[in-house]
């Protein structure tokens, strides 16, 4: 028996590790469950889906929507001063060199999703309507994100200084999946040739989007949205013909509605603000969170009710502004003394935890009233050189 | 049988006869030297009247009158009836008139005198019965002599038996033994690791008997990985620790009890955090990236190293074992040793082999020791009069325009103090010491039992253990329940069955930020120092000061407050568990099946109290992190052993394991509890966050080794494992590492026999390659990762870029060492120079971000280890009873980073100029601080050679740097310990040292603020600082908001924060006592050990902060800012033996 057991044991053993050594690839296959492969995320109308919401999703970045191409422009110029509290910010505000805004890596991070999303749309099997409706929401999306770059990153084409101009940003057309994707050699676009591009994705957005529904505003975009934000590349573009063209649409396209004077603190207390052709839309589980949060960057009050200084406001109201509005600005109203160390500075209140959470506030991205600035501009600026031609 | 006695009580303990001679050779050994005690018990003089009485009594009385013990066995009849008329005699002369009409004799052995039957009638039979009834019995004859080894060297403590009988002596420190037997009878000389001889009595009455060791014994034995190998014959560079230098230590896991005991092993502990991160380095740093951690293998399974609280509180996946349960650690160092563990085992191996129980009755031990931790020193702050007269002065120094009173009213308003106080009234500020009301002294005990025994058959062991460790700190502490068995059965001759099950619960509760470095102000451990000191901890009526509004200044909130009112806990749960069948398919050929289990599961809550200033405006804040991890593994072994004629012995080994790793991690958080009672999430008004995730990996590897020695004096090993692991790109799925190494024992050879003092000389030379896999698991894939939403609705993102080229890092390493035995066994040691190439490093390479990614890992980097690692034991001094062993280990280090990816500017790493060409890692290249301009008290750097600048900007890799570039890795670390023992008492004491490291003292860049703002600062500083031009001070002028107009701030990061963290330690001090086994018998005790404990006593260091001991890890330790320090810990400890 046990002479029998001998012999027979090697073999079950070679057998058993030929076994083992013929499934080795298979053995060291493990799939992500939290994740899944680049080259078959796209392929589903759900996947697909869900990817043009985590381009929406890089709006909310700080570097972004979430605080910084709100709060920054202010404390960079001279709207707001740092309320001296705490290291947040310090730097901006003194304009020291470097301390800046930095739309570079989360912005294309979302092109590059975007990319992705407008090459997985052909070969995907969906309706064509989903197909528009995907591709015209990415294009808005990659319109704005590159706008932010370029602004950011070059000159303005109305401000531009051709000795020290060294073109616009890189436009990247190519969705990049592995390491081998990526092009070393690509350098900055000019700046006219960014501006092209926008151009070109707004308007076949604004094409593309023609079956939306206007319930999805402000949140989603919508032909509003295109229209309206085309206003504003436009106006930076020093194309006024086509400020006044896209303002009209946009107006004329049943998002955002005006508000009067009386409205104006109201409107800057609920959710949703009323006046919004896009808004990025935070909920509670996207919270940015106390550090970072727009609230407390203006302020130290949780809300209206807030009682106790719960962060350090840093960004406050500059004299210099204070003392631009006129005495009975309703605008003025939305200025309120802050609390603890900030109580003799003044804070702006306009994101005040209106989502009814802690520090959370959809962010209103362009609203009508900007439409009528921007019209009103391109008006003066045409009548401007209409005035400077008759003389 | 033997029967044992004892002072006041006639307890006799049943033992068995090999205890017996175990407890002689004890006695005599202690005896040795003690040869004028052993005299001087006979000399002893006694008074006794006892007429017909038992013997038993009799010598009960003698040994209450003398304290001498009295051993016999049970051939002795006790019962026989004796007299004693003795005034002040001799107790030899007592014994002798006590003893002659009994037919009995004595014999004095150590301190006690074991009664036996005299020699003159004597009859040798096994039991007592036929003792009465023997018919005939043999002339005994003493018989004397000497036991030698083969050198001719006496040998003592070797047992002599006669054979058949239970006769038994042992030899005396001259090797000399007497014995009486039959003149027919045969003696059984045997001692360890030798040849056990039979020696016919004979009509010789003077015998020598020269011992051979026995080649087959196993002398030491290693663990070696998939098998044991005699220490002599190894050729690869190994550490041993035996459980008994590390029992008892008040640590919670074995990691830190390694530290300071094997050369090339650098054991750092990250904070005094019990149960909290230590960090082990074998053979330098030799990754960038990857990790340097070794490989933990627990009997033959692979633990999972990896697992964390998510940084909740200081987790230490060692700690799931108590270290009390360990037999035994063995670390492969070079790759010659470790090689056989491929892939995984560039950062070496730690080998764990748990207790296990022997065969023979059930013995059961219990251990308990109690004592306290305490903080080690405090460092001291400004009082309220220096903060407030300096505070004033940097406002002063800021706004020169600005009069007394304007500077006055506002120092005094943002310390909310009222604004019309006198001096007098505030010179009379009290000043409150919130340091010393963070720190604490805390409790810390232990109670373990175990029980252990077993048949022919089956054997076990079965231990259970608590250990209660407050930290040093409030808010922290550490519990462990432990419960492991371990059982071994042989169910027939060929197959062996075992198990071995560990079951931990680790309890360990934390304040905010325990887990690492931390600049969070509800942190005591950062905070405390820096809070305002005119601000009372308490309020007159005794409850805690806390203001929901928060206190004046820049430390807002109560800390000592707050970590009494959060939650803030991590709960582990292990469990680990191996099955292992052994089968001996022939006599040669093994078959060998391990599959293991380990099983964690943290889960770690953080409540952060609606009451605290932090926590008010949310209305308290809840999170909940549950982290479930499992490494299933399988290893098959075949294992061919087999003695050839001549000499030559070979084992031979192949194989193949198989292991699969996931993890899963969910999480939530909430805040808005209606009132603090509320402390779950059903309490919580909004979800803030609630996800999961989940991670794996596999890996398959089949290995062979072969080992091969000529009697002992020439040995060779070579290693092959081909190694696949799923984290590795699609192109590079499997690799191959070779190894391979040569002994050769001088010694050995037939020129060194004769020479007596060298016992062993051992060169060895060893090559082999390891990788290194700790990688991110998915590293190598390109993945969308659905972590994300937007307006409520799903996203997906990409979120890595896929790689296929990416696979292990690889280690070529060389070493060369002699193991050395000299003068007896007098001194021994090792010596090994190592050269270990680490390349292929995974390097972060940044990719242009408008590919959408920020950077991606390359198999780039190069980095060289150079060392000389010496260990040294010695026995320094036999005297009488006393003994001094002294041990000695120094490891020099050398690192040096020797290549980094193409195209690099300066040739250090981008952010990171500490990774630089030609620089060992984690270089310091800072701004270089040039003092304060003593006309105007501005600090200065210099901005190049010669130039001096206010403001030197931003530091980069081709910043001007030529000074302190210190590294923060040791040049040369290592210990020393000293054990002296006189009879039961042992005293132990171990020094540690590390030397060489710089380190950036972030934590004095908070400390050094000195008024720039509203919180508390060093008073060293203060009473340095820059007052009055002309005044030579490092330290510049106290300045608002710490920069000078158009300066960088003074606590900009620069040299003048870097500072020499060598330490050397008396890192542990043990003191131990055996309690003579004559006072235990009447407890029912066999043995019985007392001792004392003390870690960390004191530290030499120049470093300024509180303890130089810390660690970066760039995950939870970043810097030495708000670490928790070091505890130095006192413990008091008993043992008992059933």
């Amino acid at each position: 028996m046990t002479t029998m057991r001998n012999r027979i044991f090697p073999y079950i053993l070679s057998a058993s590790l030929i076994f083992v050594s013929g499934a080795c690839n298979d053995l060291l296959d493990v799939e992500p469950t939290h994740a899944i492969d680049s080259r078959t995320a796209l392929t589903s109308m759900e996947a697909v889906e869900a990817a043009t919401n985590g381009v929406y999703a890089r709006l909310r970045a700080v570097q972004q929507y979430g605080r910084d191409l709100v709060a920054l422009p202010e404390l960079l110029s001279d709207n707001a001063v740092h309320s001296g509290r705490g290291t947040t910010l310090q730097a901006e505000a003194s304009n020291s060199p470097g301390a800046h805004l930095e739309t570079w890596e989360t912005g294309y991070a979302a092109i590059n999703e975007a990319n992705l999303i407008l090459e997985a749309l052909g070969p995907l099997s969906a309706p064509q309507s989903f197909k528009n409706s995907v591709e015209g929401q990415v294009r808005f999306l990659r319109a704005l994100f590159y706008h932010n770059l370029v602004k950011v990153y070059a000159f303005d084409p109305t401000a531009n200084d051709p000795t020290r101009n060294r073109g616009g940003v890189p436009l990247v057309r190519k969705g990049v999946i592995a390491v081998g994707d990526i092009d070393y050699a690509k350098g900055r676009d000019a700046v006219s040739e960014v501006y092209r591009f926008i151009y070109e994705d707004l308007t076949a957005a604004y094409q593309l989007l023609e079956g939306t529904d206007n319930a999805r505003a402000p949140h989603f975009a919508t032909r509003g949205a295109v229209a309206a934000f085309f206003s504003r590349v436009a106006l930076y573009n020093g194309d006024y013909n086509k400020v006044i063209s896209e303002a009209n649409l946009a107006l004329k396209s049943g998002v955002g509605q005006l508000q009067p004077a009386a409205n104006v603190v109201a409107s800057w207390r609920t959710d949703v603000h009323p006046e919004s052709m896009f808004e990025v839309a935070v909920k509670p589980t996207e919270n940015i969170g106390t550090n970072e949060s727009l609230r407390a960057t203006f302020t130290t009050r949780v809300n209206a009710e807030g009682k106790v200084a719960v962060s350090y406001g840093h960004a406050v109201v500059s004299d210099a502004l204070l003392s631009d509005y006129e005495a009975g600005d309703v605008r003025k109203e939305l200025i309120w003394k802050g609390l603890g160390n900030n109580s003799s500075k003044n804070e702006m209140t306009k994101f005040f935890s209106r989502g009814g959470v802690k520090d959370l506030d959809n962010i209103p991205v362009i609203r009508v009233a900007e439409l009528y600035l921007n019209r009103a501009e391109a008006y003066v600026r045409l009548d401007q050189a209409r005035w400077r031609w008759r003389t | 049988m033997l029967f044992f006695f004892r002072r006041n009580r006639t307890v006799q303990h049943v033992l068995r006869c090999a205890c017996l001679t175990l407890l002689l050779a004890m006695t005599l050994q202690i005896s040795f030297s003690a040869g004028l005690n052993a005299q001087g018990i006979l000399e002893r003089r006694v008074s006794l009247s006892m007429v017909n009485k038992p013997l038993k009594e009799v010598l009960q009385a003698l040994n209450q009158k003398t304290s001498v013990d009295f051993v016999y066995s049970s051939k002795v009849d006790v019962h026989k009836v004796v007299s004693v008329q003795a005034q002040n005699k001799e107790l030899r002369q007592v014994l002798k008139d006590v003893l002659t009409p009994t037919r009995l004799d004595y014999e004095v052995v150590g301190t006690s005198i074991v009664i036996k039957e005299s020699p003159v009638p004597t009859p040798v039979p096994v039991l007592k019965k036929s003792a009465a009834a023997a018919p005939s019995l043999p002339v005994v004859v003493p018989v004397r002599g000497k036991v030698v080894d083969d050198k001719g060297e006496p040998l003592p403590g070797v047992t002599v038996l006669v054979k058949g009988t239970q006769t038994a002596t042992v030899t005396d420190a001259n090797g000399a033994f007497s014995i009486e037997a039959p003149a027919n009878a045969s003696l059984m000389v045997s001692y360890l690791g030798f040849l056990t001889q039979e020696v016919k009595v004979g009509s010789q009455q003077e015998l020598t008997v020269k011992l051979v060791p026995d080649p087959v014994a196993l002398g030491e034995v290693v663990v070696t990985g998939y098998t044991v190998q005699e220490k002599r014959v190894v050729t690869g560079a190994i550490g041993q620790i035996k459980s008994r230098e590390i029992a008892n230590m008040p640590i919670q896991s074995f990691d830190q009890a390694m530290q300071g005991r094997l050369a090339g092993v650098q054991v750092q502990t990250a904070s005094g955090v019990p149960g909290g991160k230590v960090s082990i380095n074998i053979r330098g740093m030799g990754s960038i990236t990857a990790g340097n951690e070794p490989l933990y293998i627990v009997d033959g399974v692979q633990i999972n190293s990896e697992d964390d609280a998510g940084g909740t509180v200081g987790t230490n996946p060692l700690s799931f074992l108590n270290p009390n349960d360990i037999e035994s650690i063995e670390v492969l160092k070079d790759a010659a040793a470790a090689s056989i563990y491929g892939a995984q085992a560039a950062n070496g191996v730690v080998l764990i082999t748990t207790k296990s129980g022997d065969e023979g009755p059930t013995k059961i031990s219990v251990n308990m020791y109690r004592g306290f931790a305490s903080p080690l020193p405090l460092i001291k702050m400004m009082d309220s009069q220096q903060y407030l007269d300096v505070r004033m002065e940097a406002y002063r120094n800021r706004y020169p325009d600005r009069t007394e009173g304007a500077i006055r009213t506002e120092v005094l308003q943002e310390s909310m103090l009222p604004i019309n106080m006198t001096d007098a009234q505030l010179a009379a500020l009290p000043t409150y010491d919130w340091q010393k009301a963070a720190f604490r002294t805390g409790d810390i005990y232990d109670v373990e039992l175990a029980a252990s025994g077993g048949n022919k058959t089956t054997t076990y062991r079965l231990s259970a253990s608590y250990n209660s460790s407050e930290g040093n700190l409030i808010g922290i502490d550490f519990s462990r329940a432990t419960a492991k068995l371990r059982v071994q059965h042989k169910p027939t001759r060929k197959l062996t069955i075992s198990t071995n099950i560990n079951l931990s619960n680790i309890v360990q509760n934390g304040t905010q930020q325990s887990a690492g470095s931390t600049g969070f102000m509800s942190a005591p451990q950062f905070s405390s120092p820096m809070i305002l000191p005119f601000i009372p901890i308490t309020l007159e009526d005794g409850s805690p000061n806390n203001p929901l509004g928060g206190f004046p200044g820049e430390l807002r909130y109560n800390p000592i407050y707050t970590a009494e009112v959060n939650f803030i806990q991590g709960k582990t749960r292990a469990l680990y568990s191996n099955i292992i069948l052994s089968y001996d398919i022939t006599k040669d050929l093994n078959f060998k099946s391990t599959w293991g289990l380990d099983y964690r599961n943290i889960n770690a809550e953080q409540y952060l109290d609606p009451r605290t200033h932090e926590a008010y405006a949310r209305r308290g804040y809840l999170s909940i992190r549950n982290r479930e991890s499992s490494t299933v593994s399988g290893t098959q072994a075949l294992t061919y052993s087999k003695r050839f004629a001549g000499g030559h012995r070979l084992t031979a080994l192949a194989g193949a394991e198989y292991r699969d790793y996931s993890r899963q991690i969910s999480f939530s958080a909430g805040e808005g509890f209606s009132t603090y009672q509320f402390r779950h999430m059903s309490g919580a008004a909004t979800i803030l966050s609630s996800t999961g995730s989940w991670t794996g990996y596999r890996q398959l590897g089949f290995f062979s080794q072969a080992n091969y020695d000529y009697k002992k004096k020439y040995m060779a090993s070579a290693i092959l494992r081909y190694d696949g692991s799923s984290k590795f790109g699609a192109n590079n799925r499997f690799g191959l590492f070779p190894a391979f190494s040569a002994g050769w024992d001088i010694a050995a050879e037939d020129f060194l026999k004769d020479v007596r003092w060298v016992d062993q000389f051992k060169l060895r030379v060893g090559y082999g390659e390891t990788g290194n896999s700790a990688i991110d698991h998915f590293a190598s894939r390109g993945l969308f990762t659905g972590s994300s939403s937007y307006g409520g609705q799903p996203a997906i993102q990409p979120s890595s870029l896929e790689n296929p080229d990416l696979r292990w890092e690889r280690n070529a390493s060389t070493n060369l060492g002699v193991d050395f035995s000299l003068f007896r066994k007098r001194l021994s040691g090792s010596v090994d120079a190592f050269h270990r190439r680490s390349k292929d490093l995974l390097l972060e390479q940044p990719v242009p971000w408008y590919g959408g990614y920020e950077s991606m890992y390359r198999n780039v980097g190069e980095v060289v280890n150079r060392g000389l690692e010496v260990e040294l034991n010695g026995e320094v001094l036999r005297l009488g009873g006393f003994q001094w062993n002294s041990g000695f280990n120094i490891t020099f280090m050398d690192n040096e980073v020797t290549k980094l990816y193409e195209g690099l500017n300066g040739e250090s790493l981008p952010g990171n100029p500490s990774v630089r060409i030609g620089h060992p890692l984690r270089t310091n290249f800072v701004a270089q601080y040039a003092g304060v301009n003593s006309a105007t008290g501005r600090p200065m750097w210099w901005s190049g050679n010669g130039t001096l600048t206010y403001n030197p900007g931003a530091q980069g890799t081709n910043s001007y740097t030529p000074y302190g570039r210190g590294s923060q890795l040791a040049k040369y670390f290592g210990g020393f310990t000293n054990t002296l023992s006189f009879k039961g008492i042992e005293v132990s004491a171990l020094f540690q040292y590390d030397m060489g490291r710089e380190y950036l003292n972030e934590q004095n860049r908070t400390w050094y603020r000195n008024g720039q703002g509203a919180r508390n600062g060093l008073e060293r500083i203060y009473l340095m600082r820059w007052t009055e031009p002309g005044q030579v001070t490092p330290v510049p002028r106290a300045i608002n908001g710490g920069a000078e107009t158009d300066g960088a701030t003074h606590i900009l990061s620069s040299s003048r924060f870097l500072e020499d963290a060598s330490y050397i330690r008396f890192k542990q001090l043990a003191a131990s006592y055996a309690i003579p086994a004559r006072f235990l018998s009447k407890f029912k005790i066999s043995s019985a050990r007392v001792y004392a404990q003390a870690v960390n006593l004191y530290t030499w260091t120049a470093w300024t902060g509180y303890d130089p001991e810390f660690l970066i890890d760039d995950e939870n330790f970043t810097s030495n800012q708000g670490v928790v320090p070091q505890t130095r810990s006192y413990t008091l400890g008993v043992e008992f033996g059933f």
